[in-house]
């Protein structure tokens, strides 16, 4: 099934709807590309197959000598611009390739005007899809012309569990490792901060010379401890961190202890 | 305002698809709901349990609603939107926290929701439940049919191209970075109706004026906010003749979407 780039005009890759005898393989594809948390056959089933108004059009798999080598799927939707303005939109994603037919540019290849007249022939009056900010800027925007639309959408996220926290503060703490002071500081001694974060059980959070680790036991005498808001947790960039850092100290819900026996370790990292 | 809350029982979905489609009446992007959709994208979805989509009702009147799956995603929250602001926040609360205790007891490691920023209360209520963002889709769009999706605009804005009656425009396509362009020129005919048609390579399409400029030019004016003048300032769209200039700026002004675009997590892809 490999392919070479530069023998691309001479083979063949065929293209067709869906048909029961290919979903195996379609699946398989799907989870090579996405990983088997994408879902099992029934959430495909219930994604495409068995969603209102599914035409077997809304899926294309791809062949190549007979083998299934990448697949794609859309949704027909009929999208609201504004008040009583709406237009057919085609809503297209899980569009995976076999990693040997990755990158070998299948989105401009002239076959491909015959699925596009396709879509046009059944109404469609623009295409919509989902990917991350790398894929658009490397792909869909200079490759297939594609636009970023200026959407209010966000995600936001609640943490529930102190497991949840603890994993947070032990990634704050590999990164933390990561700069060439801290490696320094814990050479010969590991870091131990004791963290108590605003409505959550306290934890450690020890740095090594092996890695950051963060435990729900208080295992060994803290260098460090620190009542940290909710908010901090939650920072996504270093000016956020500031912020919910001013906020919390003007509030009182940050406070730390043991900060001058932390200051004399640091020093005498410094003076090494 | 005295608020009940409980799980869904069967028969609700009329009134959640209607209170669904009511909070999101103003929002593009989003497509009306039927209760057979929402059966399939909510109900029957794969690992979902009726238990966990709660209703809010005020009385006999539905006010709020939302659907928690899998791992604490959650799929959809509606808010009645004639709601005073102090009831929008306490509806808004009390789903917040029903999705939260349900959530803990599925030992679920966090809530997540996808919801519209540029609705202020909602947005601080959360803020202040302890929800931060933590990203943004990239939501993309390709156009396939110019023709028609000048004709709905043009049709929907009607009001706003009064200055123009009498005026015929040649849109001149290129396909820029698309690699496949369906329509390259068309024309657009103010009269008593707004009349836009794919004229091909047509001989004698004259016109007032021509503007010319590529398939992707055309979408960010209609979907991601990019002014006309932007485009002209940077080549990327050019006038013919350049004294038409004023009258096509107030056609492309008219052709952008202004209402806020929000993609719900139950229709990403």
């Amino acid at each position: 099934m490999s392919h070479d780039p530069s023998k691309r005009k001479s083979l063949a890759v065929e293209a067709h709807a869906y048909t029961p005898d290919s979903e195996p393989e379609v699946l398989a594809i799907l989870h090579g590309a996405f990983g088997p948390a994408w879902g099992g056959r029934a959430f495909w089933r219930w994604k495409h197959l068995h969603r209102p108004g599914f035409s077997e059009h809304d899926v294309r798999v791809y062949r190549s000598a007979g083998k299934v080598i990448g697949c794609w799927h859309m949704a027909a939707r009929v999208l609201r611009l504004g008040p009583g303005l709406e237009i057919a939109a085609s809503v297209e994603g899980d569009y995976a390739m076999h990693p040997d037919w990755r990158g070998v540019g299948m989105g401009r290849d002239p076959a491909s005007i015959k699925e596009v007249r396709a879509l046009a022939e059944r109404g469609i009056v623009a295409r919509f899809g989902f990917t991350s900010p790398l894929l658009y800027e490397r792909i869909y925007r200079p490759k297939l012309g594609y636009r970023r639309i200026r959407t209010v959408t966000a995600h936001y996220r609640k943490l529930l569990s102190d497991k949840a926290i603890r994993e947070r503060l032990q990634r704050a703490g590999e990164r933390l490792r990561s700069r060439r002071f801290i490696r320094k500081l814990v050479r010969e001694r590991p870091l131990a901060i004791d963290v108590e974060v605003s409505g959550f059980p306290r934890c450690m959070l020890i740095v090594d010379a092996e890695g950051a680790r963060c435990t729900s036991a208080l295992e060994v005498e803290p260098d460090l401890v620190a009542c940290v808001p909710y908010a901090l947790i939650n920072a996504r960039t270093p000016a956020a961190a500031a912020r919910a850092v001013c906020c919390a100290l003007l509030s009182g819900k940050l406070s730390t202890r043991y900060v001058a026996r932390f200051a004399r370790r640091v020093v005498s990292a410094l003076a090494r | 305002m005295r608020l009940t809350m409980r799980s869904y029982r069967a028969g609700d979905e009329v009134r959640v698809v209607a209170l669904w489609n009511q909070s999101y009446t103003r929002y593009a992007g989003v497509a009306t709901r039927t209760v057979e959709y929402w059966r399939w994208s909510i109900l029957g979805r794969p690992g979902m349990s009726e238990d966990d989509i709660f209703l809010i009702e005020s009385g006999e009147r539905l006010v709020g609603y939302a659907a928690l799956w899998t791992g604490g995603k959650v799929l959809e929250l509606a808010v009645n939107s004639d709601l005073s602001a102090p009831s929008r926040r306490c509806v808004t609360r009390q789903l917040l926290s029903g999705l939260e205790a349900r959530a803990r007891a599925r030992e679920w490691d966090s809530v997540e929701l996808v919801l519209p920023a540029s609705d202020r209360l909602i947005d601080r209520t959360l803020r202040s439940a302890g929800y931060a963002v933590y990203g943004t889709p990239t939501t993309i769009v390709r156009l396939l049919n110019p023709e028609v999706l000048l004709r709905s605009l043009t049709a929907a804005r009607a009001a706003r191209l009064v200055p123009l009656r009498g005026q015929k425009l040649l849109v001149t396509l290129s396909a820029g970075d698309d690699p496949f362009l369906l329509q390259h020129r068309l024309c657009v005919r103010f009269g008593d109706s707004i009349d836009v048609r794919n004229v091909g390579d047509e001989e004698g399409s004259s016109a007032d004026a021509e503007l010319q400029l590529s398939l992707a030019g055309l979408a960010e004016l209609v979907f991601c906010g990019a002014g006309a003048r932007q485009l002209l300032e940077a080549g990327e769209l050019r006038v013919d003749p350049h004294a038409a200039t004023a009258k096509v700026l107030v056609f492309l002004a008219a052709l952008a979407v202004d209402a806020p675009w929000y993609t719900p997590v139950s229709e990403e892809f």
